[in-house]
């Protein structure tokens, strides 16, 4: 009502929240996959955002980035339902140490089908693999990662570069193992 | 540009991060160094097919039938919420909103304190209004049904979350009645809510297996009197729930279950006389 939040009826902000947010349902959700362990837990962290999304969404400012605001209140629930879990991780990351002991770039196959590269994101370090979902498959830039995870910039730009270099070293191993290395040398040789 | 100091920032481009100035630099590069042009090809390709993979896979699409349901469970919790308990309740109106609320208070203290302006006596108009909350205890009753049962694995999620309101309404309804009674009471939620054109506000508990549903009504219409202990609470049985209700200052309040009218008027009794001390 005058653009003022508080003087809004109650279906005028289920009419701006409806609009805003509900459409970023899907997104969400593909971003809670990633942090939970199945299904369930997923659809269960995507229900708790928007709900604490609606109580707080007068705090939230029309035509902003909400996709950003929503993924930042999920990583905050997730935080606080690992803890009390017991299943968060002290942060004192042996992963970052892994990616410093990666001295070249492989090869990469030629063909990969979707199961074998979400395999090998599966198999990258959690640190690493959060900033790589965040930023190559939800477009997320810099500083909207680092505001999601509450860490610097510079952290993300590091595991970001760390991390497609472990996500690049899975594919080659794996195309190593499935003798697709040996292929392309035979046909380059031939 | 050398191709070392392109190694460097290749992530970054990738990612859409530099300046403008620094991609005019990055384009000349690449033009001109067929080696960095195909390492950087490859990362960007490997880039989009993680994109792809992900969006086509169908472990990462939402349940068509969730995104369903979830939104129809927001609308509801959201058409349910007063627009003046949010206007009440927002952090940056409360102080202001409470000291108008005690000025206007403080007036109406001394002019009704003035000897001409003394309220009427109980009328007769008022005895029917008393009489009326055997209709709101109808509503009650449907309001239970509708609102607590209906939605009742909504509100056991969210029963381990804490807000506001439900720390105001764990102190004056949960708590009095977990020092009365020896079996588990639980505060699961505590929110406002219209049913048929009546506004309550409806506190959901668990006592055993049981939910109890507590309801305030809103309108404050009722003649102002003196709670006292053993104070008349009317039991009635409506749509097949227990309905205890008495009145507490200005507002009626209601307990509605399903559990025995001697199990549900103790329920009422205990919070009448917790109100009254």
């Amino acid at each position: 009502m005058f653009g003022i939040k508080w003087l809004e009826t109650k279906e005028e902000r289920w009419r701006d929240f409806e609009a805003e947010a509900m459409p970023l349902a899907p997104d969400l959700y593909r971003v809670a996959m990633w942090l939970a362990r199945n299904q369930t837990e997923a659809e269960d962290l995507v229900q708790e955002t928007f709900f604490q999304a609606m109580k707080s969404f007068h705090r939230y400012e029309m035509g902003t980035n909400c996709r950003a605001w929503l993924t930042t209140i999920m990583y905050n629930l997730n935080s606080k339902r690992l803890q009390k879990l017991g299943r968060m991780k002290i942060v004192d990351d042996p992963e970052e140490k892994l990616a410093e002991t990666i001295p070249f770039e492989p090869q990469l196959p030629q063909t990969l089908t979707d199961e074998e590269v979400i395999e090998a994101l599966k198999n990258v370090p959690e640190n690493f693999r959060q900033v790589i979902v965040l930023s190559d498959v939800e477009g997320f830039s810099y500083k909207e990662i680092a505001g999601i995870l509450d860490v610097p910039m510079g952290t993300v730009m590091s595991r970001l570069s760390r991390g497609r270099k472990v996500l690049r070293m899975e594919l080659a191993d794996y195309a190593r193992n499935h003798g697709f290395g040996d292929t392309e040398n035979k046909i380059a040789a031939g | 540009m050398q191709c070392r100091e392109f190694n460097e920032i290749s992530e970054a481009y990738l990612s859409d991060e530099l300046l403008v100035e620094t991609n005019i630099q990055v384009f000349r590069h690449l033009e001109n160094c067929p080696k960095c042009r195909e390492q950087f090809a490859a990362k960007r390709e490997l880039r989009n097919k993680v994109r792809a993979a992900v969006k086509r896979t169908p472990e990462f699409q939402i349940n068509p039938a969730f995104a369903t349901r979830l939104s129809a469970n927001l609308k509801q919790t959201a058409l349910r919420e007063s627009g003046w308990r949010k206007f009440l309740f927002a952090p940056k109106l409360l102080i202001p909103v409470m000291a108008s609320l005690l000025i206007f208070a403080a007036l109406g203290f001394v002019f009704l304190s003035s000897p001409n302006n003394q309220p009427p006596q109980l009328a007769q108009s008022q005895k029917t209004l008393i009489d009326g909350l055997t209709e709101i205890a109808f509503k009650a009753a449907g309001n239970h049904e509708d609102c607590a049962l209906e939605n009742m694995p909504m509100w056991e999620k969210m029963a381990e979350r804490d807000y506001a309101e439900k720390a105001v309404y764990t102190e004056k309804v949960a708590k009095p009645l977990q020092a009365k009674f020896s079996d588990k009471i639980e505060m699961l939620h505590a929110h406002d809510c219209i049913f048929e054109g009546k506004e309550f506000t409806h506190v959901i508990l668990r006592r055993g297996t049981q939910i109890v549903s507590v309801f305030f009504d809103k309108s404050d219409v009722l003649p102002e009197v003196n709670t006292t202990t053993n104070a008349s609470i009317i039991c009635e049985k409506e749509k097949g729930f227990q309905v205890a209700s008495f009145q507490h200052k200005n507002q009626a309040v209601f307990v509605v279950s399903e559990m025995s009218e001697t199990e549900n008027l103790s329920v009422a009794r205990a919070l009448s006389d917790s109100f009254a001390a």
